[in-house]
């Protein structure tokens, strides 16, 4: 026994820390990409992606990392940021052609987008913690909202809701939290980095 | 004057098949599921609209919709939710309806607890 007991000792003293898998879902332009930026700046030092304001921006999943967040106590989280495509039931490509795009590009953008969905999807079999990012100017009630915090809770998978965009005047957090009253919401601008402090408190307590 | 079909698809049916929905969907009509599908189901026809999304089919408009609490419950709907649970696991459905239409066709769909609107 005190073989056993000696080896589950070096286990955990030689034991790899374990990177934590972090999704940024939601439905599109809701701020997906700004607020992984936002955090791979906080932390890295250097963006992860593009956003823009044409919805479907982010096409294909895209990750950071290693990126190590500290708390005040000097706790780390070892985190492989994972910045998923917009989950959307319809994708019409003549939005984007309003858009600006031309018909050409809005085409090879709605079939890529459908890809993106898809491949959001998938990889919800992959994360270890989720943080759904919600406009808080928009009204929550969307069956796509709904779909996705039904998805993480019958998957077991620990989440919390980022209002996002507080900087504008629109923006509603508590209807966010009356919407969604058993998850935890925190209200943040990750364009500007308000509220960001909170934000990485909350998510030490959801992962830490 | 538009006619627009209503066509019921039995939840067990639409277990075996899921493109059932979408031929109905194609064919310019609403469909009407006799239960409340799981999550799981709806990321599954989601997965499945993108597949089917091109320049003529742009994708769903879907809701779920709970048949409501029993109101002379009292219990406050604990009762209710027990014998929900209850059902679900002996039947594997929920109570309650999904209603899925193309997105050519119904542009949003908004519910409030007591009823539940179409926009065309």
């Amino acid at each position: 026994m005190p073989i056993k007991r000696l080896l589950r000792f070096f286990n955990r003293l030689f034991k790899k820390k374990k990177q934590i898998k972090l999704g940024i879902y939601g439905p599109p332009n809701g701020g997906k990409t700004t607020l992984a930026n936002r955090i791979c700046l906080d932390w890295l030092g250097e963006e992860l992606g593009s956003a823009s304001h044409i919805p479907h921006e982010t096409r294909r999943v895209q990750m950071k990392e290693r990126v190590v967040i500290q708390s005040g106590d000097g706790k780390t989280l070892d985190l492989t940021v994972v910045d998923t495509p917009g989950i959307a039931t319809k994708i019409d490509y003549e939005n984007f052609v309003k858009k600006g795009l031309s018909k050409k590009e809005a085409r090879a953008r709605a079939r890529e987008a459908t890809r993106g969905v898809i491949e959001a999807i998938k990889w919800l079999d992959n994360v270890d913690a989720v943080i759904v990012v919600l406009d808080a100017t928009k009204n929550p009630v969307d069956q796509v909202n709904v779909t996705i915090l039904g998805n993480l809770e019958a998957r077991k998978i620990p989440f919390m809701i980022v209002a996002n965009k507080i900087d504008l005047k629109k923006a509603n957090v508590t209807r966010i939290r009356e919407a969604f009253p058993n998850a935890k919401v925190i209200g943040i601008s990750a364009k500007y980095g308000h509220n960001m402090d909170k934000f990485y408190e909350a998510l030490f307590e959801l992962v830490g | 004057m538009k006619k627009i079909g209503i066509k019921l698809i039995p939840y067990e049916e639409m277990k075996k098949n899921m493109d059932l929905i979408f031929d109905e969907l194609k064919k310019g009509s609403i469909v009407i599921i006799d239960a409340k599908i799981s999550p799981e189901e709806e990321s599954k026809i989601i997965t499945k609209t993108m597949e089917n999304v091109d320049l003529k089919f742009k994708g769903i408009e879907i809701s779920t919709v709970d048949i409501g609490v029993d109101r002379n419950d009292s219990s406050g709907g604990k009762f209710t939710t027990l014998i929900e649970k209850l059902r679900k696991a002996l039947t594997g459905r929920e109570r309650g309806i999904t209603i899925i239409g193309s997105a050519n066709l119904v542009k949003k769909i908004e519910k409030t607890p007591e009823e539940l609107f179409l926009y065309m």
